[in-house]
């Protein structure tokens, strides 16, 4: 703040004067006599005059005699602890910020690759490249998680001062009482319990991915109090990172008085192959599974009996409307009782096995349960994904055998329809090698609508897509048959991909 | 000279393109069905083009020029419209030639004639007339003294109702002040009492801010009134407070200056009518801090701005008047690349302050002081030295960039200390200057 002292006494004291007199008018008020030391007041002079005399003299005064006076600026940032990107990576982000090549369309993935690439390089977003960024992570959020991650010193500083960036901390982060900073804010319990229902639902979600345990913990702590939906969606985060540790939550969960809650239980202990419900659901099976015929094997299955208390806390309830109850119970049974009961009932293999059931509906179901229970069981799901190439089952391969799979899919002809293929490629983790991106494109372009899919692929293609494709691309885009709209899209999606590896590139000589 | 028959090839028409997103834009219109009333002459391409709206935007193109226009509100120049029918002309399209004009382009086409054969004519007067010349100042400085006049019984009135009442009228009250001092010929104390209007409801300290722009204008009347007494600086600054613009050839050519210059930074506003962008150059020999100002309007762009922090060689002709004084590039800037200078020593905080008021004491009429300060702090809301006394930033800057440079560590700031705020416009990094606008 300036202010004025002037070296005459009582200054402010004849200006503060002025201005009560400027602010209700010379016929209200007589105007105050200049001081000592200025001009004296003119002789021929009205009240306005007088007045605009004063404000004469008094805003000289002010421009010419203006002091400095207290303020004050934010402590300097941390020094950083990382290099910043190096110049072609730079240039790179300009690009991207300025003029995104493939439009706007692409420019978050692309980004979000840079700042990704940058985190891992262990680099950061360059200071005067800053606020551009930030400007763009506060209407596009998915930009927050790695800019946050790339940002450095300085940006969390800025952060923490900007008042308008609250979503940097994260839901519920922010405001903390006691005082941020102090260990006690900063430990999990201590925020978890002053947090409210939706912010916890919101927490456990992002904890679960990073540390499962210490989200179940938590979720003990206080999950019997909250109300039945609220119970139903903490219960639902446990779905990320299931495993056995998670049974001893959900067994109990199923004597729960709210339905929803039941529910959510049975359909995570269906995921949970080793627990008690599956070995009772396996008791279930056995007696209704048999083997006929010697040379040509057919595995039959019989409908339940009426179940008993046990079962119906299992989940053998009342069926959907229209719907067989003693069928809905065999659904659920087969979809809880562990895949292994199949084979050890029959003898025969998981391959001879599916070979074996030949009602279609079945063979659904125990598809079913492969895809609900396969994290442990490869042999399993190889023969699943064979029979019926389900894309979620293609992140429940080895990670080895994920590529190849997915591959003897496309060039077998693709699998049936343009959304079977594009759901295939959604999960086949990328980078795509240069020949896997190359079937990608013409099985895209060979499928009905071709063009027309590219809109719900566009950011995995981008994301994924070797530029090796960029050619096929191209041509797909200058082809007469193809509209123009599409045409647009496929070259905005080549140059997206090429900048993309423009980006890896410049970012892998920078390994920390 | 041009003819009918041969017309413009498709590569000219691209060229006169402003940019690639217009040629685009007019491809998708360069087709006979959006247009009516199409024709050319020797020198007039003119049509009625089609859009969103009910009525065709009217569009008439002097080929001579060449020059467009186009009743459409882009900014773009040409326009869409003007480069179509450009291109559906250019590529044979059925645009009949007659030999007169239609209305619209007509009309237009000879009021334009009648201003480029004025400016054509101008050289020959460039030997003037001094009798006419003494007569048209006399004429001018008649209206400015009855709008001068004029405007100190409506500052009497002002304080004689008070600010809070004038506080409360609608914006029609400035702007009818304002525009009889169009009238008086006296443009930039009418933008300013335009301007007041607004900051009236915008400042919370108001009143004050009022009555200080008061104080000023009528420091301005009554300085008008004396005006034959004044030094000739304290004219100068005078005539520009008013708006009484010198002609760029009166400058070219009086007080020119040839140094190395340190570009220490520019700002650029737009208050919609008008973009102005202000560069402060600094002389490496001479040391002396010049303003050159730049003006666009009507959709045209500013020229590209100077790089903050560069070092260029160029001849600067000076405006009359005091200190900061307003410059003209007299030709294109030389850029130095290579100038291994020191980057010129800013003063304290105080002593800047100090320096300022001494000049604003001599001038009364300077609004803005160019300020460089050595180990200042840019803060959100202020500007700090190490002992902690400040100056407030100018309201509705965004802070975060030059925080996001800084780091809210120390550095030497370049900016303007404009009425009783400071405007930073370049921070020294290290190795290099950035700009914070």
């Amino acid at each position: 703040m300036s202010d004025v002292t002037g070296g005459a006494a009582g200054v402010r004291d004849w200006w503060e004067a002025v201005c009560v007199v400027g602010l209700v008018g010379t016929d209200r008020r007589p105007v105050p006599e200049p001081p000592r030391w200025a001009v004296p007041a003119r002789e021929d002079g009205t009240p306005p005059t007088r007045l605009l005399d004063a404000a004469a003299l008094g805003s000289a005064w002010l421009a010419a005699g203006a002091v400095p006076g207290r303020g004050s600026a934010p402590d300097p940032a941390p020094a950083e602890t990382r290099p910043e990107a190096g110049q072609r990576a730079r240039q790179l982000l300009d690009v991207l910020l300025v003029q995104p090549p493939g439009g706007t369309a692409h420019q978050q993935l692309l980004l979000r690759t840079w700042l990704r690439a940058c985190a891992t390089a262990g680099r950061r977003v360059p200071h005067d490249a800053l606020t551009a960024v930030i400007a763009l992570a506060r209407s596009h959020p998915g930009l927050r998680p790695p800019l946050r991650e790339a940002a450095g010193e300085r940006g969390a500083w800025l952060a923490r001062l900007d008042p308008t960036l609250t979503w940097w901390h994260g839901p519920g982060e922010e405001p903390a009482s006691p005082a941020p900073g102090t260990a006690l804010a900063d430990d999990p319990v201590v925020r978890w319990a002053a947090a409210g229902s939706a912010d916890r639902t919101e927490r456990l979600r992002r904890l679960r991915a990073a540390d499962p345990v210490l989200a179940r913990e938590l979720l003990r702590t206080s999950w019997s109090a909250e109300p039945a939906r609220v119970r139903a969606e903490q219960l639902a985060t446990l779905v990320v990172g299931l495993g056995p540790d998670d049974e001893d939550l959900l067994e109990p969960a199923l004597d729960d008085r709210a339905a929803g809650v039941r529910e959510v239980a049975q359909d995570l202990l269906d995921r949970l192959p080793g627990s008690a419900r599956a070995a009772r659901m396996a008791e279930r099976l056995r007696p209704l599974l048999s083997v006929s015929g010697t040379l040509r094997r057919t595995v039959r299955v019989d409908l339940p009996d009426e179940p008993d208390v046990r079962g119906v806390r299992d989940g053998l309830g009342p069926a959907p409307a229209r719907t067989s109850v003693r069928g809905h119970h065999l659904r659920r049974i087969v979809r809880g009782a562990p895949v292994d009961t199949w084979t050890a009932v029959t003898g025969l293999d998981p391959r001879a096995l599916f070979g074996a059931v030949r009602d279609e509906e079945l063979r659904a179901l125990l598809h079913a349960a492969v895809v609900a229970q396969g994290e442990r069981r490869p042999e399993w799901v190889r023969v699943a994904f064979a029979v019926d190439p389900a894309p979620a089952l293609v992140p429940l391969l080895p990670p080895g055998e994920q590529q190849a799979a997915v591959e003897r899919v496309l060039t077998a002809g693709g699998p049936a329809g343009l959304e079977g293929a594009v759901g295939l490629f959604t999960v086949l983790p990328g980078p795509w090698s240069p020949e896997t991106s190359e079937r990608v494109v013409r099985a895209l372009r060979a499928g009905r609508g071709g063009a027309a899919a590219l809109a719900g692929a566009r950011d995995v293609l981008a994301e994924r897509l070797h530029p090796a494709a960029g050619p096929q691309l191209r041509s797909w885009a200058n082809h007469d048959s193809t509209a123009d709209v599409h045409r647009r899209s496929l070259a905005a999606l080549a140059a997206a991909v090429s900048t993309r590896h423009a980006v890896l590139d410049a970012f892998s000589g920078e390994q920390p | 000279m041009m003819s009918a028959m041969t017309r413009w090839t498709h590569q000219r028409v691209l060229d006169a393109a402003p940019d690639a997103a217009s040629v685009s834009s007019a491809r998708a219109l360069a087709r006979p069905g959006p247009w009516s009333d199409t024709g050319a002459t020797e020198h007039l391409l003119w049509g009625r083009c089609q859009g969103s709206g009910r009525t065709p935007y009217q569009v008439s193109i002097d080929l001579d020029g060449p020059a467009y226009r186009c009743s459409c509100p882009s900014r773009k120049f040409p326009c869409k419209h003007a480069l179509a029918l450009l291109l559906l002309w250019s590529g044979g399209g059925d645009v009949a030639a007659v030999s007169e004009p239609s209305d619209f382009a007509g009309e237009w086409a000879a009021a334009r004639a009648g201003r480029v054969a004025a400016a054509a004519a101008a050289p020959a007067k460039a030997a003037p007339d001094p009798e006419a010349r003494a007569r048209r100042v006399e004429e001018r400085v008649a209206t400015m003294t009855a709008g001068l006049e004029e405007f100190g019984l409506w500052l009497a009135d002002l304080v004689r109702g008070g600010t809070a009442a004038a506080r409360s009228r609608d914006a029609s009250y400035w702007d009818g002040a304002a525009a009889r001092l169009v009238d008086g010929q006296c443009p930039a104390l009418a933008a300013d009492v335009r301007d007041a209007g607004s900051a009236a409801h915008r400042r919370e300290d108001w009143n004050e801010h009022l009555l200080r722009r008061a104080g000023r204008w009528w420091t301005i009347v009554g300085a008008w009134g004396r005006r034959e007494d004044l030094s000739a600086d304290h004219r100068a600054d005078l005539r520009t407070a008013l708006g009484w613009a010198y002609a760029t050839e009166e400058v070219r050519g009086a007080d020119e200056v040839t140094d190395r210059w340190l570009v220490l930074g520019s700002h650029r506003s737009d208050d919609g009518r008008l973009q102005e962008q202000r560069t402060w150059f600094r002389g490496l020999d001479t040391g002396e801090t010049l303003v050159v100002l730049d003006f666009a309007g009507g959709g045209q762009p500013l020229p590209v701005a100077q790089l903050t922090g560069a070092v260029v060689e160029a001849t600067l002709a000076r405006y009359p008047g005091s200190a900061p004084r307003r410059a003209l590039l007299v030709d294109d800037p030389v850029p130095l690349p290579d100038a291994d200078l020191p980057a010129p020593a800013g003063v304290g905080l105080v002593d800047g302050l100090d320096a300022a008021a001494r000049l604003r004491a001599g001038a009364p009429l300077v609004r803005r002081v160019p300020l460089l300060l050595d180990d200042v702090r840019v803060g959100v809301d202020d500007v700090v030295d190490a002992d902690g006394r400040a100056l407030r930033l100018v309201a509705g800057r965004d802070p975060w960039p030059v925080l996001a440079a800084t780091g809210g560590r120390p550095t030497r700031c370049f900016g303007e200390w404009e009425d009783d705020a400071f405007r930073p416009l370049a921070v020294h990094l290290e190795d290099r200057w950035a700009a914070c606008e």
